[in-house]
């Protein structure tokens, strides 16, 4: 079983960072942004996020699907400043290939909750343009369970909904936006912490977002919807796990991953959707190789 | 004792000859910075806080918004800069439509006298500064339409247009 845990590992923290990134407002789909919230208006965005990982040359013929749905509420303190929380709803499933034959391992509930806060720390600003840069700070707090159990005993700390450890980020993103295009480029790192003597590896993430105006081609006054053609990447570095402060050597590496996607933009409401594929998966050990991840989003301000 | 009659009919005056129409009436201000659909709600939304305000129109292709006020309401154009910050954004030029009365401030130019409030007026146009000086003290009541800007502290009007009262 220990084996099997550690199988397990990487490819869990992928699915973990994968699913519930810090991607809070406004335009890119898998990242946040450093376009404005202004003071006392509220997001809310909705993702339904599907992650499949199923390439396995390791005995276990591991087979993951994971579904995440995390809600997420944006609030302006002032033009300048947001806050964000990000409260995801998990189902993981994992089928494995062990002496006792194929078995199901997974679990489903709510699991961690992040707040992040975003400060506009220089913009300039131009008749329908703006290029902006914005540093970010999150705190992911241990609010899921971490020591749920099933037929076999307890689950491996990646199969839980929490990591029950406290995480912590720290941020950059620059946005250039005009009516026709968007560029948004940000840069993180994210410290792991221990928690029931399992640490995940610190994290390096590197997320470019390209959005075109595919329609209307040609604007008219007032404000009418968008459609942006979006094509997004995401480069991650990620250290080793360590277990019991051993570090685990199938776990950590450097991933690469494209995502094309497509948002409909009113005043109102976002609609999104995008397909992340790896591009490039330089995993250390028998770590898991994800399949894809599909996206799709909608966002609501009030 | 003639105070006391002096100041109630002074106050009684100033009303009766700023009739309902003085007032800013509408509002464009350029917001700088904003280029889609989703950051144009942040805008509506701070400019509906603007006292006087009743209605906010965003023009994502023009970069501007438009504000109406309501019935005999007028847009507290003071704070609108703010609503934009507010929202994230940068306010560019402001034009505003304003009625009242002008008059004399007292050998310091023209005015545009309202309900509780003047504006300095500062007019380029020398054809449009003759039009303006011949209603001053007629109590006739016009419409100005034309820049906003503040200077060291003071709201300034540039006017561009001037249409007396439609009835």
């Amino acid at each position: 079983m220990t084996r099997l845990t550690s199988f397990c590992f990487f490819w869990l923290v992928s699915m973990c960072c994968l699913l519930v990134p810090l991607q809070v407002v406004a335009a890119p789909i898998t990242f946040v942004t450093a376009l404005p919230v202004a003071r006392g208006e509220m997001l809310v965005r909705a993702q339904a996020k599907l992650l499949r990982a199923t390439d396995d040359d390791s005995p276990g013929d591991r087979d993951l699907t994971v579904w995440a749905v995390p809600v997420i509420a944006a609030y302006g303190i002032t033009g300048k400043l947001a806050l964000f929380g990000v409260l995801p709803v998990l189902d993981k499933e994992m089928e494995v290939t062990t002496p006792l034959g194929r078995m199901k391992r997974g679990d489903s509930g709510i699991g961690d909750l992040t707040a992040l806060a975003r400060y506009t720390v220089w913009k300039k600003d131009e008749p329908g343009k703006t290029l902006r840069l914005a540093p970010f700070m999150a705190l992911k707090m241990p609010t899921g369970q971490d020591d749920a159990t099933d037929s076999i005993g307890k689950l491996p700390q990646p199969l839980q909904l929490g990591s029950g450890s406290w995480d912590y980020t720290a941020g950059l993103v620059l946005t250039r936006q005009t009516l026709a295009r968007q560029f948004d480029g940000s840069l993180s790192y994210t410290v792991k912490t221990e928690a029931d003597g399992f640490e995940f590896g610190d994290e390096i993430r590197f997320d470019l977002s390209y959005q075109y105006r595919l329609w209307p081609r040609r604007l008219t006054s007032g404000v009418v919807g968008f459609v942006y053609g979006v094509l997004e990447s995401t480069l991650m570095w990620r250290d080793n796990n360590t277990v019991q402060g051993i570090d685990d050597p199938d776990s950590g590496g450097v991933t690469w991953y494209l995502a094309p996607g497509v948002q409909y933009v009113t005043r109102r409401t976002v609609l999104e959707m995008a397909v992340q594929l790896p591009v490039v998966q330089n995993l250390n050990g028998t770590a898991l190789k994800n399949d894809f991840a599909a996206i799709m989003s909608f966002r609501m301000n009030f | 004792m003639m105070k006391i009659f002096f100041i109630p009919l002074v106050t009684a005056l100033v009303f009766f000859t700023c009739p309902a129409f003085a007032r800013v009436s509408s509002l464009v201000v350029e917001v700088n910075g904003m280029a889609c659909p989703f950051c144009a709600f942040g805008v509506e939304k701070r400019m509906q806080h603007v006292p006087g305000v009743e209605s906010v129109a965003v023009d994502i292709q023009a970069g501007t918004a438009r504000a109406t006020a309501g019935h005999e309401g007028s847009i507290q154009y003071q704070d609108v800069p703010r609503a934009v910050k507010e929202a994230g954004f940068t306010a560019g030029d402001m034009w505003i439509t304003a009625g009242g009365r002008v008059e004399n401030n007292g050998g310091n130019g023209l005015i545009l006298q309202m309900k509780e409030l003047f504006i300095p007026l500062t007019v380029d146009d020398n054809v449009l500064k003759q039009r303006l000086t011949a209603v001053v003290g007629t109590g006739r009541q016009v419409v100005l339409k034309g820049r906003i800007r503040s200077k060291e502290g003071a709201w300034i009007l540039y006017p561009e247009t001037m249409e007396p009262k439609k009835p």
